[in-house]
């Protein structure tokens, strides 16, 4: 297994998407034995250039060196072609398969007497690596059968085999008990002490501090920094991902807020949710942070009985100032507007109007079931006007609109309802700045009227303009409720990270 | 630990009633039809019952690599009704038989083609796709057939099915070649587990670099290939070239196919036993009925009775693999 790749180099790599710039000429180095973790805030582009390094994206300029030669990654296959695995942050295993021919997967033609496979000679390399670095897995076994720390042992023994001299590994603690972590970060060490080059990313700064030797900060899809572990704290690096305005200031809120409108107490869901408790004031934006993963979503879909509770109460306020639960529809007190407004928010070839009419299509349709036209291209005209819409007419397609207008109109749908309470979720995701302002605007305008609010954005930035209470999840857990005027982006991003 | 570690175990047991399931209703079908007729287990019924299930063996192994891919395949009824009418005209025409043979082969693997090519290459899903070569076919067989209101093939094609070795008829001897070739290749080939691994996650699949389009396209070419195959071998048993030849084949076969274990979630199967069973239960259950005189009314219900079981199982086995 001793390694032949001494360096690998990145220079002044770009790449953009459609309307956005992912990376802006990133620099970086790699030595063989060396494990070098990359970080930075959700969005960053660390995605975006591991996706490159694997050849499942292609970058728009800049070149990449390894030992000094300059090479070209079109496919998956190029890549792993030059000794570089990626180990996705979900499993690419083949279930249905044996460990061996997992293991062995890029090198069955290889394996091949007369057109059919030597299972013998496939069975032995595999065992050969397996023994090495975990031999308590069988290569017969089903990897179906296979606990998820035996599953990413698996791939990465898949990378061995494959011939990698230069692994990346994709948050890959994610989803692994305790011990299986140890595990996994003693067969870093060894690999690493076997002349690997090692890329590591993760969000979680006590996995830098485990395994990592050096750390390249991403800010906005640029280089922010680069240090030594060993030379280094948790401040410093959390510093570069944030930048120089980490503790910008906001203007007061004016939220006049109100009494408890919804208490929710030990809420234990199917989807993992543990032990939340917290109440929600009328008149409030409660903002909730949290990295990727942290349960944000699955608090959502719990409190909309989407998912479904296994422990706890939600209660909302009566208007005669008793609590309830909340009823089986959940439209009747929540409007809701989901993470990805084009997927699972909008009909996206459907015109303005009947995006906006089909949440309360019944109510402006007669007994036979006809729609009053008339009604609801008022209605259409009325929203449009409130929420300041700009579209030629109600019958232009939602799609030749504008991200801002579009996310608009997801509300506009909500708002027909009168809901007592609206739940966000990342609202000015993928927006301009003007956009994002105008719908800031729109949330301060719903809580004047009455309505409280459930902001979650993975802008730390808009949460603490936004909120006035900020609920901090990690693990699908409650960390902490703070006041947004006791709240700082170091604050929050510590909660989240587990490391206050 | 040990609640997760139960919950395991009592998956595992009734994993092992889902899939080994169908072997047992095969067992219980044939010993209720051996004890309920005197006539369904002699030698000479069940090698007739072999015939009739040999057509259908060789359609479902073309098949069911296309259903293990995760796609599907509605079209081969129709493409072996075309090409087998384009192979008995050019017979008609005068050219030995073979050279019929081969048109009718070159004609369903150039059918599977146009399948492969549209749905990788133009992004139509296979459902599509094939379910307007279905129609399409249908009606270009149609045209070349129907005016002639049938046409007799060779007699010497047509005295083909009684050769036979033993209880074996020649045709049923070619549906095990190919099914245990196909066995082979999928259990024991490069190419096999990559059939296999494109079913089980299509995504890890191309992560791994394999060019998915290829593969399937490789895969309709093949299914098309052994449809025209298993055309041949049902047109030399009802001796004549008629309009309705191999009408509904598709459902027949998905069935047979999901009845044998493969699944239709993809990347699970195999032909032996598998299909195989599927192909056999499905046949003897037909013959059965029809031996003990049960109204042939019947039959469509129960057979769909059986599918929807099948079909049932398969799901459960898909939803406790996640």
């Amino acid at each position: 297994m001793e390694k032949t790749i001494q360096c690998m180099k990145l220079s002044g790599i770009n790449k953009s998407f459609p309307g956005v710039r992912a990376l802006k000429d990133v620099s970086m180095d790699f030595y063989a034995g060396e494990v070098i973790s990359i970080v930075g805030q959700n969005g960053a582009g660390k995605s975006t250039l591991m996706d490159i390094l694997g050849g499942v994206k292609q970058k728009d300029s800049g070149e990449i060196y390894i030992d000094d030669k300059i090479v070209h990654f079109r496919s998956p296959n190029d890549s792993m072609r030059y000794g570089i695995s990626y180990i996705h942050q979900e499993l690419t295993l083949f279930n249905n398969l044996t460990v061996s021919e997992n293991v062995m997967f890029n090198k069955l033609k290889s394996n091949q007497s007369f057109l059919f496979l030597n299972y013998t000679k496939i069975n032995r390399k595999c065992s050969e690596i397996l023994e090495k670095i975990d031999p308590s897995i069988k290569f017969g076994s089903r990897v179906e059968d296979l606990a998820v720390g035996q599953k990413q042992i698996v791939e990465i023994s898949r990378a061995i085999a494959t011939g990698a001299s230069i692994i990346i590994f994709d948050e890959p603690t994610s989803s692994l008990t305790l011990r299986e972590k140890e595990n996994l970060f003693g067969l870093i060490d060894f690999l690493k002490s076997q002349g690997f080059i090692i890329i590591y990313i993760t969000h979680l700064f006590e996995e830098i501090f485990r395994v990592a030797d050096r750390v390249y900060v991403l800010r906005d899809g640029a280089n922010a920094g680069e240090v030594k572990v060993k030379d280094t704290n948790i401040n410093e690096i959390v510093k570069l991902m944030l930048g120089e305005y980490a503790n910008k200031l906001y203007v007061e809120k004016n939220h006049n807020t109100g009494e408890d409108l919804l208490k929710v107490e030990g809420l234990y869901s199917n989807n993992g949710i543990e032990n939340v408790s917290f109440n929600l004031k009328k008149r409030e934006v409660l903002g909730i942070w949290g990295l990727l993963g942290s349960g944000r979503t699955e608090l959502v879909r719990t409190l909309l009985k989407i998912d479904a509770t296994t422990a706890g109460k939600v209660e909302i306020r009566k208007s005669d100032n008793s609590f309830t639960g909340l009823p089986k529809k959940f439209t009747r007190n929540f409007g809701y507007v989901p993470e990805n407004r084009r997927e699972e928010g909008l009909f996206l070839n459907a015109s303005v109007m009947n995006n906006m009419s089909i949440g309360r299509i019944q109510k402006i349709s007669n007994r036979a079931g006809f729609v009053n036209k008339g009604k609801e291209s008022k209605l259409t005209k009325d929203a449009s006007k409130e929420l300041g819409i700009k579209m030629v007419n109600g019958l232009q397609r939602v799609e030749t609109l504008s991200g801002g207008n579009q996310q608009k109109v997801v509300i506009a749908r909500w708002l027909m309802f009168k809901p007592d309470i609206f739940i966000l979720d990342d609202p000015t995701k993928g927006l301009d700045i003007g956009a994002k302002a105008e719908v800031h605007n729109l949330i301060n305008k719903l809580v004047d009227e009455g309505i409280s609010v459930i902001l979650i954005s993975s802008d730390i930035d808009e949460l603490l303009h936004m909120s006035d209470r900020i609920m901090i999840l990690a693990d699908k857990k409650l960390v902490k409720v703070i006041d947004y005027k006791e709240a700082s982006k170091e604050l929050l991003m510590q909660y989240a990270m587990g490391i206050k | 630990m040990s609640a997760e570690l139960t919950l395991k175990r009592g998956n595992r047991i009734g994993n092992f009633f889902l899939n080994y399931a169908f072997y047992f209703v095969f067992l219980a079908v044939f010993i209720f039809f051996s004890v309920a007729s005197d006539k369904f287990f002699t030698i000479s019924n069940l090698s007739t019952l072999l015939l009739q299930s040999s057509y259908y063996g060789i359609l479902v192994t073309g098949l069911a690599f296309v259903i293990m891919s995760r796609d599907f395949d509605l079209s081969v009824g129709s493409v072996a009704f075309v090409s087998v009418s384009v192979g008995i005209i050019v017979m008609t025409k005068g050219y030995p038989i073979y050279a019929g043979l081969i048109v009718t082969m070159l004609t369903g693997a150039f059918m599977g083609f146009i399948n492969g090519i549209v749905t990788t290459r133009l992004k139509v899903p296979a459902f599509i796709t094939t379910l307007g070569m279905l129609i399409g076919g249908r009606g270009l067989g149609l045209i070349l057939v129907a005016e002639k209101g049938g046409i007799n093939i060779p007699l010497k094609m047509a005295q083909f099915p009684m050769f036979r070795i033993g209880p074996f008829y020649y045709e049923v001897i070619i549906m095990l070649a190919i099914m245990v070739a196909a066995q082979v290749a999928l259990s024991r080939t490069a190419f096999g587990k990559v059939v296999f691994a494109i079913g089980n996650n299509e995504k890890a699949s191309e992560y791994m670099g394999i060019n998915i389009k290829n593969v399937k396209l490789l895969l309709f070419v093949l299914s098309g290939f052994i449809a025209s195959i298993a055309g041949i071998i049902y047109v030399t048993q009802v001796g004549y070239l008629h309009a309705s030849l191999a009408d509904g084949w598709e459902f027949t076969a998905i069935s047979m196919a999901v009845l044998g274990g493969v699944s239709l979630f993809g990347g699970r199967g195999s032909i032996i036993p598998g299909a195989l069973v599927g192909v056999v239960l499905m046949v003897m259950i037909q013959n059965g009925l029809t031996i003990m005189g049960i109204s042939p009314y019947i039959q469509p219900f129960i057979q769909g009775l059986m599918i929807f079981l099948a079909i049932f199982a398969d799901s459960l086995k898909n939803y406790r693999g996640r």
